[in-house]
């Protein structure tokens, strides 16, 4: 393998665990013209991939939950709790984080050191008085670099001199330091490099066994069959289907997500 | 075998970093090149007396260049600096003279009504959503003509101000004048926001990437009021120091400060595409600015020229911004190049 890993590393191994308490619910979610009657839940340490084709409205879905679009129907629930989503502000508050498909254009600030990108949702929490501290920050900075094995000079390196796996290991870290309860990945892994996809991989399942819940959004059909313990596959802004891992195969999830537009095509046909 | 990115680390990285801190740096060394060669041109440049008389000049405009660069980092700009600050002072010292026995407490007036006219800039850009050079552009005409209107052809002359305002401009403290020490300390209490508040930190990160502050959390549209207001409270103060320096207040003063202060901020180094540069930068801006204009007045070259140059030195320092960035860009390409080769 060409970056000295074995085959089998790649995707995380996951211990089979209990999972907890249900962290994220959806029901009868609709944003007009884009998704309609989309539900499910999510549990604390469960890992649920979103499957499907590029258009189908995954990212619209993920975006309506954080707040970035309101809903035109629906609930959406909290730990249990009914909220209302109107800014990804609120949401972040909330305990639920969403991190970008587009890291670089949308997740970080490129220009900004590493220290300055993971510590600026949580600048109220570091300051005291209204200022800023001055270590506090290093020391949140330096314990990501560590967490998340960022290959870097320092805290002090500008993100756009890092590479693209580097990178999303610092979108991880800036979204993790506000303490989410669930978590949403967009196409976590997209345009990164295979040895940090793996180490991606292990984040992600870390992170479920330390009880988040996680939702990934992904197009890349090995990686949903080997990191999910659940797949929803979403056609058309629906939800299409909700397949068990264990028994999916690429082709039962390209056949959901491809089978609505097939009847469609059938139908005007 | 190492992972790749250990393997290509320093010639490009370095480079990117210095190019990055050059942005700052780079008004500094111009500085130094201009003072070296105008002292070499001039001999009473270097004097004591010149170089007070150049940081007199310099000290409102640093106040104003500091107030667009914050503008300027948040990618968008104000072009009218000089109509808030001619307006301002024109009511303030209509004011002043009507009411002789105010005092000092006076300086809060055009602090205040900065406030409000910066407040009208960034809602409209904010929250109206309409091009920054067009809101000020057209508040740029709104604020000079108000102050036309209520001054009714008519100025308020230095006889009419109360005394302790016009002594402002010629008192001095410890030998340094009254108007370098407020700058000073102004330009200082604005980068120390920008730097240790989480307020001015969040103006950086809606100037380096709306898009991403929108993802979390951040709402750029109150950022960009803040950032007005702030502008507009320190257009207010300058109008102020202003009207005092020059003792009578006529209905265009600081008409065309717009450029200045521009001119001033982007030679400082603060980027015009946002998010990059700082308030001390745009501070030494402006007394390059004023250093030109008194290096070419000591060598006897006509007031014509002096417009053409400062037009060449602004010109000058947006393409050396430009450079710049090109140069960071590469350094990192070059760097991904060679990764991928060594992968």
């Amino acid at each position: 393998m060409m970056v000295g890993r074995p085959l089998e590393t790649l995707f995380a191994e996951r211990k089979p665990r209990a999972v907890g308490h249900e962290a994220l619910r959806v029901e009868g979610l609709s944003l007009a013209g884009v998704f309609r009657d989309v539900a499910f839940t999510i549990r604390a340490g469960e890992i649920v991939c979103m499957a499907g084709l590029v258009g189908a409205g995954r990212t619209e879905i993920a975006q309506t939950c954080f707040g970035m679009t309101p809903p035109s129907g629906g609930r959406v629930f909290l730990a249990g709790r009914e909220v209302a989503p109107r800014s990804p502000k609120q949401m972040l508050k909330l305990g639920l984080a969403y991190l970008p498909e587009d890291r670089d254009g949308q997740g970080l600030v490129m220009a900004e050191s590493i220290l300055s990108n993971v510590t600026l949702p949580i600048l109220d929490r570091l300051s005291r008085w209204g200022v800023v501290d001055r270590q506090r920050p290093r020391e949140v900075a330096s314990a990501a670099i560590e967490t998340y094995d960022i290959r870097a000079t320092g805290v002090d390196q500008a993100v756009l001199l890092l590479s693209g796996g580097n990178r999303q290991k610092v979108a991880f870290a800036k979204w993790l330091a506000t303490n989410p309860t669930a978590l949403i990945l967009d196409e976590p892994t997209h345009g990164i490099d295979v040895g940090s996809k793996a180490q991606v991989h292990r984040i992600i399942a870390g992170l479920a066994d330390a009880g988040l819940a996680v939702l990934v959004i992904s197009s890349d059909l090995p990686e949903v069959l080997a990191i999910a313990d659940r797949i929803l596959v979403v056609a058309e802004g629906r939800i299409v289907a909700d397949l068990d891992p264990r028994h999916a195969t690429q082709e039962t999830v390209m056949m959901a997500a491809t089978g609505e537009a097939r009847r469609a095509v059938d139908a005007a046909a | 075998m190492p992972p790749p990115s250990l393997t290509a680390r320093a010639p490009h990285r370095s480079l990117g970093n210095l190019a990055l801190r050059l942005r700052v740096s780079g008004v500094v060394a111009f500085l130094i090149l201009l003072g070296a060669a105008f002292a070499v041109l001039s001999p009473q440049f270097l004097t004591p007396q010149n170089l007070r008389a150049i940081v007199s000049n310099a000290a409102i405009l640093a106040i104003v260049a500091a107030a667009q660069a914050v503008v300027l980092l948040t990618r968008n700009l104000d072009v009218s600096v000089g109509s808030i600050m001619g307006l301002c002072a024109y009511l303030t010292a209509d004011f002043a003279a009507a009411h002789q026995g105010v005092g000092p407490v006076l300086v809060l007036m055009p602090l205040v009504l900065g406030a409000g006219l910066g407040l009208i800039n960034g809602l409209l850009v904010a929250y109206g959503r309409i091009s920054p050079l067009v809101v000020t552009l057209g508040t740029l005409s709104l604020y000079r003509g108000a102050t036309y209107i209520y001054a009714r052809g008519q100025e308020v002359t230095s006889y009419r101000l109360p005394r302790w305002m016009i002594g402002l401009a010629d008192a001095t403290i410890a030998g340094v004048p009254w108007l370098v020490v407020i700058s000073i300390v102004v330009v200082a209490l604005l980068a120390a926001f920008l730097r240790f508040y989480p307020a001015g930190r969040r103006i950086y990160a809606v100037g380096s990437n709306p898009l991403a502050s929108a993802f979390f959390g951040l709402r750029a549209e109150r950022v960009i009021v803040l950032v007005y207001v702030i502008d507009g409270v320190l257009c207010g103060l300058s109008g102020f120091l202003y009207a005092a320096r020059v003792g009578t207040v006529t209905v265009v003063l600081a008409s065309g400060w717009e450029l200045n202060s521009l001119a001033a901020a982007v030679i400082g180094g603060v980027s015009v595409t946002g998010g990059s540069g700082t308030v001390v930068g745009a501070a030494l801006g402006a007394v390059v600015l004023a250093s030109i204009d008194n290096g070419l007045v000591l060598m006897g070259v006509p007031e014509f020229w002096r417009m053409f140059i400062q037009g060449a030195a602004i010109v000058a320092a947006a393409a050396a911004d430009v450079l710049i960035a090109v140069q960071i860009r590469k350094s990192v390409q070059g760097r991904r190049r060679f990764r991928e080769r060594g992968a």
